[in-house]
């Protein structure tokens, strides 16, 4: 498994990152919905 | 239509007129800057340390005194829509700029001479012979540079208000080059920590070169930046 | 499908196969790489924290080309500035777990969470230089005009970073951090940093549509609001 000495920083190092994506993603998502509400699917530029 | 050197003529001296007969940089901008210098003393507590980091504490100043001044100049502009009337009569952006720039970097090389002194009396700071022309380059380039991105960005972040606050954020990572190549070339220039004018130079290339990118950058993108 | 989103058929395919590799990432970073005492711990941090990186860069070098892309006559397009807003916001985010993940692998590799090398220095100035464009992005206006002034900002960014580079590589070049031992990777694990990179790719695709899409919904919204204001005013003239 992981060296004892590193593993701190290791795991420190995983979990801001992934902790970092999964937060700014479900923000993003969140935001976006609130938006999406506003505006009906044919008014998208993307539909 | 006037040629741009002919309007930045005009804009430097009409900004240069209204520092003379208000007097805010000599009486408000300069006691600042000395102040710093002042405070940084308080910070720092050693003699041997101020003296060998003197070069930086005057650029460092320089560059917190900038920060006031061009927001100073850019609120001569904004308070009587000067800015907004000479683009709508058809103005070059660039003649603005460099108008600007050359009032901008009057002032800083004034206020740049009085750190220089304010270093000398207060840190001991030594002039050497031999790296007076470097010296002198040094400020002449720096000076440039700081003046160009001083007037490019407090040009955007002049006017409404939640804006002046943006300035530092904007300016001071941009300057952090010439921070860096205008300190090293002083030292060299003063033979701080064994320091030879040879050292000095490099950083002069590097000052020059972001005088003129800035230059040409701010020419060319100034015009559509204050476009309201 | 979905009525109140900004997803397609095309973001969920992009979204399960990004949460697959970052899945593989974290399952072989943390318990299955190989712990060999020379670069074992320095490998895992390296199939984060590059991508990470790579991300972030990548997310830059397109809010700069995407504020050419608007600022060039030829191709001026509003799809442009929100593609450069969008990708600077991701960017902002990865630069950010950059430099902590890369402090992390500082302390790791050389002792210490921070050096003044020329590439560190420079992500730090990037990272503050774009938070002063996510900044005027917000400063109000028009959307041409906030297009036009963020695209200066970006621009003459893209002109800052190669000075500050220089500088910084100059003022200390005894602090080269490219003289560390950068031993291959082999089989599994160089699998795996591929693996790194181009999941980190796909997530940042992901995310930049996504954004870009929210943008667009709310530019949408202020020029709805701001057509019924015109409505109003003219039919309180006409009365």
């Amino acid at each position: 498994m992981i060296g004892l000495r590193d593993a701190g920083y290791v795991v420190a190092s995983y979990a801001v990152t992934f902790v970092g994506i999964a937060l700014y993603t479900w923000n993003l998502l969140r935001r976006a919905r609130k938006a999406a509400q506003q505006v009906p699917p044919e008014d998208r530029p993307w539909t | 239509m006037l040629s741009v050197w002919a309007i930045s003529r005009l804009v430097a001296g009409k900004d240069l007129r209204v520092e003379w007969r208000s007097r805010i940089v000599t009486n408000q901008v300069v006691p600042f800057a000395a102040l710093m210098m002042v405070m940084f003393a308080f910070a720092l507590d050693s003699d041997t340390v101020l003296k060998r980091v003197a070069p930086g504490l005057v650029w460092l100043a320089a560059m917190f005194s900038l920060l006031v001044i061009v927001q100073r100049a850019f609120a001569v502009e904004t308070a009587d829509g000067a800015l907004d009337a000479l683009r709508v009569a058809g103005v070059r952006g660039a003649g603005i700029f460099l108008g600007k720039a050359m009032s901008l970097a009057a002032q800083l090389a004034v206020l740049e001479l009085i750190l220089l002194g304010a270093a000398i009396v207060l840190y001991d700071t030594q002039l050497v012979g031999s790296g007076v022309t470097l010296l002198i380059c040094t400020y002449l380039t720096a000076t440039a540079g700081l003046a160009f991105i001083g007037t490019l960005y407090g040009g955007l972040a002049a006017g409404a208000r939640g804006r002046e606050t943006l300035l530092p954020l904007l300016m001071l990572p941009v300057a952090a080059p010439v921070l860096i190549g205008a300190t090293r070339a002083t030292e060299a220039a003063l033979g701080t920590q064994g320091a030879t004018t040879g050292d000095g130079w490099p950083w002069i290339g590097l000052l020059l070169l972001f005088a003129v990118v800035f230059g040409a950058g701010g020419s060319l993108a100034f015009g559509s930046l204050i476009d309201e | 499908m979905n009525g109140s989103s900004t997803s397609t058929r095309f973001t969920r395919a992009l979204g399960v196969a990004t949460i697959l590799g970052l899945g593989w990432l974290a399952a072989f970073g943390l318990l299955i790489s190989p712990d060999d005492v020379v670069q074992g711990s320095y490998a895992r941090l390296l199939y984060i924290h590059v991508p990470s990186a790579w991300l972030a860069y990548l997310a830059f070098g397109v809010t700069g080309l995407a504020s050419a892309g608007y600022l060039w006559p030829r191709t001026r397009n509003l799809n442009w500035d929100r593609i450069a807003g969008a990708s600077a916001e991701v960017g902002v985010v990865f630069m950010a777990i950059t430099l902590v993940s890369g402090s992390l692998w500082g302390k790791v590799t050389w002792g210490t969470y921070w050096t003044w090398d020329a590439r560190l220095t420079t992500t730090a100035f990037l990272f503050v230089t774009y938070i002063g464009y996510l900044a005027v992005r917000d400063l109000g206006g028009s959307h041409e005009q906030r297009a036009r002034r963020s695209g200066v900002v970006a621009l003459l960014a893209v002109l800052e970073v190669p000075l500050v580079h220089f500088s910084v590589k100059w003022w200390r070049p005894l602090h080269q951090s490219e003289t560390i031992e950068r031993g291959g990777l082999k089989g599994l694990m160089l699998f795996s940093f591929f693996v790194g990179m181009v999941t980190f790719t796909l997530l940042y695709v992901w995310l930049v549509m996504h954004r870009q899409r929210l943008i667009a919904l709310n530019d949408i919204v202020d020029d709805r609001g701001l057509d019924r204001a015109l409505a109003e005013r003219r039919n309180e003239a006409a009365s």
